[in-house]
């Protein structure tokens, strides 16, 4: 599912493997999350939202009329 | 070995796990029919292998059970239907066994004990399935 996770994380001049270990997943956890390719739970979201400083709202959440599309 | 505490990791093991569950299982599944063509049923039902593959598989429905539950969102039973059926199921086995030639205290022993693994499995059924309607 499409987010904005690499674009919080590019703004906080973060890479990938930092965030990797803030979070406690591996970093191709989080350049599958990036790309799409893998829906983190929710425990885990939260846990990128801490580690970049931001909220669910602004990382991960998508219009409704976009939401359809997606899945 | 290191702990994995990536959920993706997790849960890929977890499926390398079901995969490896479904090949072992098939193999035995052969192995035991193989061995039951060459030397006869009672002969594989004496070995070890069928021990295990019985009771890996009541294991699985027992573990499976609560899923099914709330899949299904069945509404839990009432006791007393629950030992009827568990009374009749016991008898028809003593039956079943009395005629096949056993005698008349083995066969009501292994009906009694049916029936009593039947009671205990649907009490708990029962009582998970009023769980889940709870919650």
């Amino acid at each position: 599912m499409k987010n904005n996770v690499k674009l919080m994380r590019m703004e906080r001049e973060i890479n990938q493997q930092d965030l990797a270990k803030k979070t406690g997943v591996t970093r191709q956890t989080i350049s599958l999350i990036e790309k799409g390719k893998y829906n983190p739970t929710l425990k885990l979201c939260l846990q990128i939202c801490y580690a970049l400083n931001t909220t669910l709202d602004e990382c991960f959440w998508i219009e409704e009329e976009n939401f359809d599309e997606e899945n | 070995m290191k702990k994995i505490k990536d959920e993706r990791l997790i849960l890929r093991n977890l499926k390398n796990i079901r995969i490896a569950y479904v090949i072992q299982m098939v193999g035995m599944i052969i192995v035991l029919a193989l061995e039951g063509r060459e030397n006869g049923v009672e002969e594989m039902t004496s070995s070890p292998l069928w021990i295990v593959l019985l009771l890996s598989n009541v294991i699985l429905i027992l573990l499976s059970m609560p899923i099914s539950l709330q899949v299904y969102e069945s509404k839990p039973e009432k006791l007393g239907k629950m030992g009827m059926i568990s009374i009749g199921i016991g008898v028809v086995a003593a039956i079943l066994a009395y005629v096949s030639g056993a005698g008349i205290i083995p066969s009501a022993l292994s009906g009694g004990l049916l029936a009593l693994i039947f009671f205990v499995i649907s009490y708990f059924t029962r009582k998970l399935a009023k769980k889940y309607q709870e919650e």
